[in-house]
């Protein structure tokens, strides 16, 4: 029994031993990864991956799946620039409605899932198409630049640092997105955790109709994890078009691969119900740094891609391979 | 019989927990019983008879369509199996790795899920709660079990069932039904069910059990009410149990020795 547990322990953490050893082998080819430039710009990269990626561990662990967070991103960037520069307004008033926006767009796919019972899979495929259309429609196809110039204080969310005194600014030790990004994390953990949402998210990836009939309201659950996926997109967009200062419609394609990998190369099973937030916090530094450490060995776009797609089939390969072997 | 079914105490009391009247839907036609307190109603019946239809009704899981629920005292119209748990309607389902226990979770998990909104503050589970009522029915039933942690799907089919039970007593359930309670239970894990359900009726909870077993339906039932083809055909009264009326009824034929009285 005492070994089982450690081998379950070991196991659970065994993705953490990945990142050492991935850190230890970039560090060996470029002395330069580990410096802390370096490090600032990582934790600013992953930023958003992370933020994103909560929202799609609770997808997951409903075995659901969320393809639209790319598109509601783009949305986001589009509609937010647009507050701001065509009409305006107030920043953080226009950050507030996009994140409203995109937590409604949520919901929306909550209902298709939830109410009218299409696959998450072509749900969010559909509305994944629909909003990145939309995105083009608002913007007519040309980026909306200019928004950190002319809205300094919107630099805040991913170019702004907390120098040594704590306070933010341009310059600066520990950027706020970073921090926002281990705030989101706590959050997620939290819910995972600690509130009984958590117990019904792992309760209904295991097992919908168990769950049903042990009294949790399956469909408001699925109203609300996509809301949440919603939302952290959103905010993931927000910071996103902090960080590069224009909006535009073509803004992260593919991100929700990228965030699926994450999730799912974090231990959380396709097949909903296993999984762990601290796995997530790994699978996104693993995924961070993978892309930072190829950049730096000047390894090409198309190969960076290969690698990416090859994560993933193994990153879910092992969770197959491993239930199968359960179950024999 | 007497070594296979352990000795009850009389204990039906006059409060009458659950009536239907004229229950319409699922498939099922003019539904009218009346469970009492402290009471074990068998319905019995071939399968497809529309037993299970009609728990699934009570229980809120599938819609009626016309009648009337009446639920200590008052007419309930549950929607959802949390309407139903929560006026204190619980059920133990006949498929119990698909739909009754959370395989993949804790024994801990399983007993507080009905509970879990009882037992926070602000969304936020009170672990010490959650931890001493697993704690309390791991005890109270004799789950077998290693640790309140293991998961479910580890345990043998008699400590699964007594796991989904747990979590209908934390509950706090009036009336339980049970489908098919000992299918897939081996011969003294059953004798232990069948204590635990004693152990409820003595308490005062009302049990409706649904069984393809004659033996069980007649060692267990203080009265049965058998179905065929989605309506109640007749019922049994505890002198009157006898497998052959039993059978004639389940089997759509109104038997020989109640044809005189009609």
């Amino acid at each position: 029994m005492e070994q089982n547990r450690f081998a379950a322990a070991f196991k659970q953490n065994a993705i953490w031993l990945v990142f050492i050893i991935e850190i230890a082998i970039f560090a060996y080819f470029n002395p330069k990864f580990l410096s802390l430039p370096n490090i600032i710009n990582i934790s600013r990269q992953v930023s958003y991956y992370g933020i994103a990626s909560i929202g799609m561990t609770f997808v997951i662990l409903i075995a659901g799946i969320d393809l639209s967070i790319g598109s509601i991103i783009a949305l986001v960037n589009v509609v937010c620039a647009y507050l701001m520069m065509n009409m305006g307004w107030n920043m953080w008033l226009a950050v507030l409605i996009s994140l409203a926006m995109a937590t409604a767009i949520g919901i929306l796919n909550g209902l298709m899932v939830a109410s009218i019972g299409i696959p998450a899979i072509i749900a969010t495929f559909a509305s994944q198409t629909i909003f990145r259309g939309l995105s083009y429609l608002l913007s007519g196809g040309l980026p909306i630049p200019g928004v950190v110039l002319e809205n300094p204080t919107f630099g805040f969310f991913a170019r702004w640092s907390l120098n040594k005194w704590g306070i933010p600014g341009d310059f600066g030790l520990i950027p706020i997105c970073a921090i926002i990004m281990v705030i989101c994390f706590a959050i997620g953990s939290f819910i995972l955790n600690k509130s009984y949402f958590g117990r019904y998210f792992y309760a209904i990836g295991g097992n919908e109709e168990a769950s049903e009939l042990s009294g949790i309201r399956v469909n408001r659950m699925k109203y609300l994890i996509y809301a949440l996926s919603g939302f952290f997109a959103g905010l993931a967009g927000i910071v996103l078009l902090s960080r590069s200062g224009s909006a535009q419609a073509t803004a992260a394609i593919g991100f929700e691969f990228e965030v699926i990998t994450c999730v799912v190369l974090g231990g959380v099973s396709v097949a909903g119900g296993i999984g762990r937030m601290s796995g997530v916090i790994a699978g996104v530094l693993i995924i961070g740094s993978l892309k930072s450490g190829m950049i730096m060995m000047n390894v090409s776009e198309y190969t960076q891609m290969v690698v990416q797609g090859l994560v993933l089939a193994v990153a879910v390969g092992f969770d197959c391979f491993s239930k199968k072997r359960q179950t024999n | 019989m007497t070594q296979k079914y352990p000795p009850r105490k009389p204990c039906i009391r006059d409060e009458v927990v659950l009536e239907l009247q004229h229950v319409y839907g699922n498939g099922d036609q003019d539904i009218s019983f009346q469970v009492h307190a402290g009471e074990v109603l068998g319905l019995g019946g071939l399968v497809g008879a529309g037993r299970t239809e009609i728990a699934q009704v009570i229980f809120g899981s599938r819609p009626k369509e016309s009648g009337k629920i009446i639920f200590m005292g008052k007419e309930i119209n549950p929607r959802s199996p949390r309407a139903a748990i929560d006026y204190g309607i619980a059920l133990l389902p006949e498929d119990r790795k698909r739909h009754g226990a959370l395989l993949t979770n804790s024994i801990k998990n399983n007993i507080s899920m009905p509970i879990y909104e009882r037992i926070s503050k602000a969304t936020v589970i009170n672990s010490k709660v959650e931890h001493a009522t697993a704690h309390k029915y791991r005890e109270e039933i004799q789950i077998k079990c290693p640790s309140i942690y293991q998961l479910v799907k580890n345990l043998s089919g008699g400590n699964q069932q007594k796991v989904i039970l747990g979590k209908w007593l934390a509950a706090n359930s009036k009336l339980i039904i049970f489908d098919e309670p000992t299918r897939g239970i081996d011969v003294g894990a059953k004798f232990e069910i069948y204590k635990l359900i004693n152990d409820l009726v003595e308490a005062g909870v009302a049990v409706l059990m649904i069984s393809s077993e004659m033996e069980e339906l007649i060692g267990m039932s203080d009265r049965i009410i058998v179905l065929a083809e989605n309506k109640i055909m007749g019922e049994l009264q505890k002198d009157e149990f006898n497998a052959d009326t039993i059978m004639s009824y389940a089997s759509g034929v109104i038997p020989d020795n109640k044809k005189e009285a009609v």
